[in-house]
């Protein structure tokens, strides 16, 4: 009896001695990973390699879509099929005039001096998993590192803005939504112009639009455009639609809330975008547009300077001119 | 009764599709309202075979190396699950020694407030590190996992009894 209670005594010992290396070994790998991103390698080769564990987890979802499909009537294919080719009909129309417009607009550009916007690159992804972390709103989409998708691409659907890449593995990537308390985005009204930044909620319907003076023109209703400033979002994308403004005398700033256009609980498929700001074709071109813009400024001083030493020369020389001309006449008339 | 033993299989025969059971069941994609208040299931599976066997000594170690699985598959700053999982298996077993003789509804409550005192230490770490935001739903989970608890000791019970596991040592040595 002795011998057991030493023994369940050692155990006893043992386990928390254990749980304390464990505790330990916790938190310096939770420090290793949050503040010194020295795992960061360890976490991109694992995390690309655990992809299949998240296809699987995904099956139940992916098996149901596949099913719903299969067994969908002939009469509402056709139905789908008609209203479907009706919208393409009207969106190549759109895109006619969208077309025209695109060209109008890097027209004006060029005039402006300004670098033309290219936005190419666009990444079709689907989203295979949505993060279980009660705190953190992000999805896991099926585009990485191959597909060269990068940390801080934006995210966009057919409705709006969904956020950012946050982490890319090889096959797969994070995307941070706009929903994230950590999610920041520069926005713009389209209505008055008034600029700010927005911040999620935590709740997958609402995010908040910050700092805004209690003077600012923002109405219920208004469209929220992102702003392009700060680089990661491109300029006049849909984010939000005011939900609420409310304005307290003992606030310093507007209290406005906003829902997000895109359904977030219920997408599927995203586009993800590149604003290509690396490729070298713009760059150059924005580069020899600066060149140009500078020049300009320098052959424009130039230019005035020379026009006002011409102008004053001539002034001078006509000035001469016309008193030469004057006393010329003057001699005639005398001669006269 | 040594051939009665022979015929008894490792717990390990159970554990490890269970884990992977579990983990799957933590990550797959569910409707909100459920995905929200998902209870912690690697959790109770461990703890079913931390509570039951005695042969299952390296709880700790396993469940802190299924916590950090977790986190890679999830995306959580590594090492929280791992935390979190293996501070409740500890807890219970170290804590409460007769878990196992206690009645259901005890074990269900003591499930539930261990769950919800680690839910808040993980909401706390979380907080430090700058990814967290308050919300009262994140406290729900404990109550899904009391709920469950239940169930997982009945399924696990029941396939121990169908594969011939061995896990109740514990109560042959009280």
């Amino acid at each position: 009896m002795d011998i057991d209670l030493k023994v369940t005594d050692q155990d006893n010992y043992l386990v928390h001695l254990r749980f304390a290396i464990i505790v330990f070994l916790a938190l310096s790998v939770m420090a290793l990973d949050v503040r010194s991103k020295v795992l960061a390698d360890f976490r991109y080769y694992v995390e690309s390699a655990l992809y299949p564990v998240l296809v699987f987890a995904d099956s139940p979802h992916s098996v149901s879509k596949i099913v719903s499909s299969q067994f969908k009537s002939h009469s509402d294919l056709i139905k789908e099929n008609e209203k479907l080719s009706t919208e393409n009909f009207l969106q190549r129309a759109d895109i006619l005039r969208l077309k025209d417009l695109e060209y109008e607009n890097e027209a004006l550009r060029k005039l402006l001096n300004s670098p033309a916007r290219h936005n190419t690159k666009r990444l079709f992804a689907e989203v295979i998993d949505v993060d279980p972390d009660p705190y953190l709103s992000r999805v896991i989409v099926n585009q990485g590192t191959s597909a060269e998708v990068y940390e801080g691409m934006p995210v966009i659907t057919d409705m709006g803005l969904v956020g950012q890449v946050i982490e890319a593995n090889y096959s797969y990537s994070r995307v941070l939504l706009l929903t994230d308390p950590n999610c920041q985005i520069p926005i713009i009204d389209s209505r008055s112009s008034v600029r700010g930044i927005c911040s999620g909620s935590g709740s997958h319907n609402q995010i908040f639009f910050n700092n805004v003076p209690r003077s600012a023109d923002v109405r219920e209703g208004d469209l929220l455009l992102t702003s392009g400033i700060g680089g990661v979002y491109p300029r006049g994308y849909p984010v939000a639609i005011v939900t609420s403004v409310g304005v307290s005398d003992s606030q310093p700033f507007a209290a406005i809330t906003a829902s997000p256009l895109v359904e977030i609980d219920k997408m599927r498929y995203v586009l993800m975008f590149s604003t290509n700001t690396q490729d070298s074709k713009d760059i150059d071109y924005a580069q020899k547009a600066k060149n140009i813009t500078d020049n300009k400024i320098i052959l424009n001083q130039q230019r005035v300077r020379d026009l006002i030493d011409k102008l004053s020369v001539k002034g001078a020389n006509n000035k001469n001119e016309a008193e030469k001309i004057e006393e010329t006449s003057n001699e005639v008339k005398h001669d006269q | 009764m040594i051939s009665s033993k022979e015929n008894k299989n490792s717990f390990l025969l159970l554990l490890v599709p269970l884990l992977m059971i579990g983990m799957i069941l933590q990550i797959v994609q569910l409707p909100e309202i459920v995905s929200q208040n998902r209870p912690d299931f690697l959790m109770l599976f461990i703890l079913f075979f931390a509570v039951q066997s005695s042969k299952f000594t390296y709880t700790l170690e396993i469940s802190w190396v299924v916590g950090l699985l977790l986190d890679l598959t999830t995306g959580a700053p590594l090492g929280i699950n791992a935390l979190i999982i293996s501070s409740q298996i500890y807890l219970i077993t170290t804590q409460f020694k007769n878990f196992h003789k206690y009645v259901m509804f005890q074990q269900m409550i003591i499930v539930g407030i261990v769950n919800f005192l680690v839910c808040i230490l993980g909401y706390w770490i979380e907080h430090i590190i700058g990814q967290a935001y308050f919300e009262m739903q994140f406290l729900i989970p404990a109550v899904s996992t009391a709920l469950f608890w239940p169930f997982i000791y009945i399924i696990c019970a029941i396939l121990c009894s169908t594969f011939s596991i061995e896990i109740y040592d514990k109560e042959k040595a009280d």
